[in-house]
């Protein structure tokens, strides 16, 4: 359990600035994401957190201790790859108490807390297994005990669960979040899996071309996105482009359409200058009967995904809403007109 | 249809291979043979006699200690070498690793007289740690190919999981690297071990009078106008039986053991 303190970290690849990071503190025992699309330096913010690479400015602090010019093996932390990367010409056991050797404890010391973690991570029966005759998800699972096991101050995660399949993943997620609560530990973890990034952080940062755009707690970052690239990137998106027509309240506007809609809205995290769009998430917006109260619009397609329905409403001559209800909640076919309520909007920075 | 010639083609391989060994036992186990039969005339052990009354034993000795020196410390150079080019970024990689072959592109006869001046100055002539040198300057390109072949095998977050984990860089090499590069390592000191052993011009040309290994022993009956084939078997024996018996280690030990584990990448 620490804290970490980055201060204006920078690592150039040539003349491409791989990562950029101004100013970031990760707190005691937090569970912490590093979000964003393939290249955007998730992986590059890590390693130098690790000290498997170096930055060409600026400081890590680990509580309060300036490590930047520190190899990895002083910084007591540890890593779980996203190959794995357990050692092969060592079982199970070995593996797990790697950490612990290094740390020079005694092989009783090392007995009981290597079973501990296997038993944690209910691998206890494949202590003696060579690591090619486990599978993936056992694989991975040892990775996080071998991580866990030396009690490091901060464990760092890349991308750990994507070279598992699908059902797996989710599986193995729900466990680290399991453990995380349980271990208490402090963890920094690089994934570009908006959901896995939803489900497991404490606070979530979006990254894109190496720079932080966005830090906040899963729900901040979705319902009150900073812009329109982290709108899309987590969850589904509707954009309507307009102006704020005037304040209501101190975070409350109305907006108004191209198209001459009047909607209220949040007012968000814009400020004066900013170029506006407004966001409505696709499950914030209610269809009723034609007869009902509200905006009107046309039913332009329809899809069935089996326990929903996907349509797409037209409210204007430049704008469609993107919505979903269950399939037994029919409100009737393309072309005709039904009634659109927007239980939520917030105006965002394009 | 297919087993039978795929065995068909195995003997003939097999005899291809072992027709001339066969010959070499024959040769060295025969007291009077005229090599006109397929079998000697008369078994028994007169070469051997002959050739360990004309020093054998000190020719022995002097090519199985040189040997082992000589894979030492090819090993030694190797290691470090073949684990920065093996599993770093280096911009002259490639440079770098053809420069280590340049050794065997140089005739021996080359490299050879270039040495002798140099060795006739320093006096290093006929001195034995001299020739271990010498013979690393064709077995260490083998030795360094090989161990670099495995290194570069090796999935690099593996070593960057050691660090994390808290081991120096030392202890990653020793307790990582090292046991995962154990079959390069061993087929490396096999090609060393074996070109040390047969290694005959340099050591011809700037071992003598003192270093007479085993090859060079055997030049006595095979060299100049007249051909003693029972001694020279009879020394054959002694390179052709322990080069055979490595064989047989490394097919029954480093197979299974290392390979299957050796963090190939996928
Ligand atoms: N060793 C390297 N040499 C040159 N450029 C690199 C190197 N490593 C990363 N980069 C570049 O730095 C940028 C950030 O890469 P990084 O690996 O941190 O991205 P990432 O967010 O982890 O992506 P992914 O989700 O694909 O793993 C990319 O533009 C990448 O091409
Ligand atoms: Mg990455």
């Amino acid at each position: 359990m620490s804290t970490i303190l980055i201060k204006n970290l920078k690592k150039y690849y040539g003349k491409v600035l791989a990562s950029s990071i101004e100013a970031l503190e990760i707190k005691d025992g937090e569970f912490f994401t590093l979000l964003g699309p393939s290249g955007c330096g998730k992986t590059t913010t890590l390693r130098m957190i690790a000290g498997l690479i170096s930055p060409d400015e600026g400081k890590i602090l680990i509580d309060g201790k300036d490590i930047t010019n520190f190899p990895p093996e002083r910084r007591n932390l540890t890593m779980v790859f996203q190959n794995f990367a357990l050692f092969p010409h060592m079982n199970v056991f070995d593996n797990v108490a790697f950490g612990l050797r290094m740390r020079h404890m005694t092989e009783k010391e090392i007995n009981i807390r290597v079973m501990e973690m296997l038993k944690m991570l209910r691998i206890e029966e494949l202590a003696n297994r060579r690591i090619e005759q486990i599978s993936g998800g056992q694989q991975q699972r040892v990775g996080v005990a071998r991580a866990i096991a030396p009690h490091p101050s901060v464990v760092l995660f890349d991308e750990p669960l994507s070279n598992l399949d699908a059902k797996l993943r989710e599986e193995v997620r729900y466990e680290l979040k399991e453990l995380q609560r349980k271990v208490n530990i402090t963890a920094v973890y690089v994934t570009h899996d908006q959901a896995e990034a939803m489900t497991l952080s404490d606070r979530i940062a979006i990254m894109q071309a190496g720079i932080i755009i966005q830090i906040g707690n899963p729900k901040e970052v979705y319902f009150t996105p900073a812009n329109a690239f982290v709108a899309s990137f987590i969850g589904g998106t509707n954009f309507i482009d307009g102006d704020v027509e005037k304040e209501i309240s101190q975070d409350r506007v109305l907006f108004r359409s191209n198209d001459g809609l009047l909607i209220e809205a949040r007012k968000g995290m814009i400020n004066n200058y900013d170029s506006k769009v407004l966001l409505v998430r696709p499950e914030a917006v209610e269809l009723r009967r034609s007869s009902e109260n509200g905006i009107k619009g046309t039913i332009e397609s329809k899809l069935y995904l089996g326990g929903s329905l996907e349509y797409r409403i037209r409210i204007g001559k430049n704008s469609t809403l993107k919505t979903f209800s269950p399939s037994v909640n029919d409100v009737g076919d393309v072309n005709s007109n039904v009634t659109v309520v927007i239980k939520d909007a917030v105006v965002i920075k394009r | 249809m297919k087993r039978i010639s795929t065995s068909l083609v195995s003997i003939i391989i097999v005899l291809i291979i072992f027709f001339p060994v066969f010959v070499i036992f024959e040769w060295a186990f025969s007291t009077i043979w005229y090599g006109t039969s397929l079998f000697p005339t008369q078994l028994g052990f007169r070469s051997f006699v002959q050739v360990i009354q004309a020093g054998l034993g000190k020719s022995l000795i002097l090519s199985f200690t040189i040997a082992p020196l000589v894979v030492l410390f090819s090993a030694i150079i190797s290691i470090p070498a073949a684990y920065i080019i093996g599993t770093k970024d280096i911009k002259s990689k490639r440079l770098i690793e053809n420069l280590f072959l340049i050794p065997l592109i140089v005739p021996p006869i080359v490299s050879g007289i270039g040495i002798l001046s140099i060795y006739t100055q320093l006096g290093l002539i006929g001195n034995y740690m001299a020739i271990v040198l010498v013979h690393m300057i064709g077995a260490t390109p083998y030795m360094f190919r090989s161990v670099e072949a495995s290194f570069e095998s090796i999935d690099p977050s593996i070593e960057e999981a050691a660090r994390v984990l808290g081991a120096t860089r030392l202890r990653t090499i020793l307790k990582i690297y090292l046991p995962l590069v154990t079959p390069g390592l061993l087929s490396g000191s096999v090609f060393a071990f074996s070109w040390s052993l047969n290694e005959f011009l340099l050591t011809l040309l700037l071992g003598l009078p003192n270093i007479v290994t085993l090859p060079v022993f055997l030049y006595r009956y095979v060299g100049g106008y007249y051909i003693s084939p029972g001694p020279a078997s009879a020394i054959s024996v002694f390179l052709i039986v322990p080069s055979l018996f490595i064989v047989y280690l490394m097919e029954k030990y480093i197979k299974s053991e290392y390979v299957a584990g050796a963090g190939i990448k996928g």
